[in-house]
């Protein structure tokens, strides 16, 4: 019996856990009720639409290959971005972050931040 | 009678000038956090050395450029008007810093208050009285986007500042803002790098993957009137340095006017402005006084003098001259700019 609740501990989690790559490592992030996430750190966030590729190319390359829409450019090639269409973000970013031609794609968080 | 009386003001008035000391500002007095003043320091039984030694120095941050990313900002106030160059609001990229409906809305105008207060014969003075800020709203009410921050800092950098003082925080810093971090606090400033000054937040607890602890960030923790690490400051081994932001007593500064509490937050207020938050802005202006002095300091350079410059205080161990409660130690103006 004891086993049996030790494996669900272990499992529970996993199977409630939506996961991307960022540089070639796996990031967990617990879905909560209500849209948002619990990541490896403890801390409740929220995942936005769009989000962030650093590229060494040219962007107009990697917006059609993944129907991306350009939202924003920040200094030192790093671009925010968004899909065109509905889809699993965290699943798209996994792909762009692994494509030869980005240097990375992250996630654009929502986080709590407060005064000090 | 009264010629004599006139030239006797212009002979005072000129002496002020010649000899270079400050306008006496009414609220000088109550200013424990940046000098001694004996008659406040007994009747509120302040340690001697809880202050930051600014007594005696001559710069006042003239032609440093200092950003601000806090909340909101009352940017007519009279005690540092003239001193804003640019304001800019992270969310929208306008102009408008304004803020409304939160309780937390005088945040950004007690920040910069302890900077750069004029030295006008009316309320205090900030340590850095002639810097120049861009003040750069980020709403720190609840939830914001990684976009925003780093928009945030993305126009901090356009703006080519020196020093970025940060009152605030997340406890989950993302690769993507660590990035830019480093790469403000090693190209910008001409490749001498931007110093990037935060606050450790106050909830008594060690702090891992905050902005405060990165190591090209100069982490900012709290001291109280008995001079030792303030109960609710938070630590961590990235810490860098400790500065006065109260307990009991707080950091005297100026307030959003419109609140209805007046143009000032005294150190005796019911209810004071104390916090790391409280602490940022007296290391960011000390930090455009050593600008001022030597402006072709790089930031690595910058680390050092902090190290060197420290009072070592609070009766604890410090390893390889740091210690995860204090960080290397307490500011000390004076030596920070010997």
């Amino acid at each position: 019996m004891l086993r049996f609740i030790f494996c669900l501990l272990i499992i529970t989690p996993a199977a409630f856990a939506d996961v991307y790559s960022y540089k070639g490592q796996d990031v967990y992030l617990q879905k909560l009720e209500d849209d948002h996430y619990l990541n490896d750190k403890g801390h409740v966030v929220g995942i936005s639409d769009n989000f962030f590729i650093k590229l060494d190319t040219e962007i107009a390359v990697i917006l059609e290959k993944y129907d991306l829409e350009h939202i924003k450019t920040y200094s030192n090639n790093l671009y925010k971005v968004q899909p065109k269409f509905k889809t699993d973000v965290l699943m798209l970013i996994e792909k762009v972050d692994a494509d030869s031609l980005t240097q990375y794609a992250y996630p654009n968080f929502i986080k709590k931040i407060q005064a000090r | 009678m009264r010629p004599v009386l006139f030239c006797c003001l212009l002979l005072l008035l000129g002496c002020n000038k010649k000899n270079n000391l400050p306008t006496p500002e009414p609220l000088y007095q109550e200013q424990w956090a940046i000098h001694y003043n004996k008659p406040f320091y007994d009747a509120y039984n302040i340690d001697p050395n809880a202050h930051i030694h600014t007594e005696g120095v001559a710069y006042t941050g003239r032609g440093i450029k200092i950003a601000v990313i806090d909340i909101g900002l009352d940017k007519n106030h009279p005690e540092f008007k003239d001193n804003i160059i640019k304001t800019m609001n992270s969310a929208d990229g306008s102009d408008d810093v304004s803020c409304q409906h939160s309780e937390d809305c005088y945040h950004g105008t007690a920040v910069t208050g302890i900077i750069a207060a004029n030295i006008n014969g009316y309320g205090l003075r900030g340590v850095a009285p002639n810097a120049q800020i861009s003040f750069i709203k980020l709403d720190l009410e609840g939830y914001a986007g990684d976009d925003e921050i780093l928009a945030a800092f993305d126009y901090a950098e356009k703006l080519d500042v020196d020093i970025v003082s940060n009152s605030w925080g997340t406890e989950d810093v993302s690769p993507v803002i660590i990035e830019k971090i480093n790469h403000m606090a090693t190209k910008g400033r001409d490749g001498k790098g931007i110093l990037i000054v935060f606050a450790s937040g106050n909830d008594g607890k060690e702090v891992f993957n905050d902005e405060s602890m990165l190591e090209t960030v100069i982490g900012v923790g709290a001291t109280d009137k008995d001079s030792l690490r303030a109960y609710y400051s938070n630590f961590g081994t990235g810490l860098d340095i400790v500065a006065p932001g109260g307990y009991n007593l707080g950091i005297t500064t100026t307030n959003k006017r419109d609140d209805g509490n007046g143009e000032y937050i005294s150190a005796e207020a019911p209810v004071p402005f104390i916090g790391t938050s409280a602490s940022t802005p007296l290391v960011s202006a000390a930090l455009a006084l050593l600008l001022e002095k030597n402006p072709q300091l790089t930031r690595q350079q910058v680390q050092q003098r902090i190290k060197d410059s420290v009072d070592k205080i609070g009766n604890v161990e410090y390893i390889e001259g740091h210690n995860p409660y204090y960080g290397y130690g307490k500011l000390n103006v004076g030596r920070l700019l010997e």
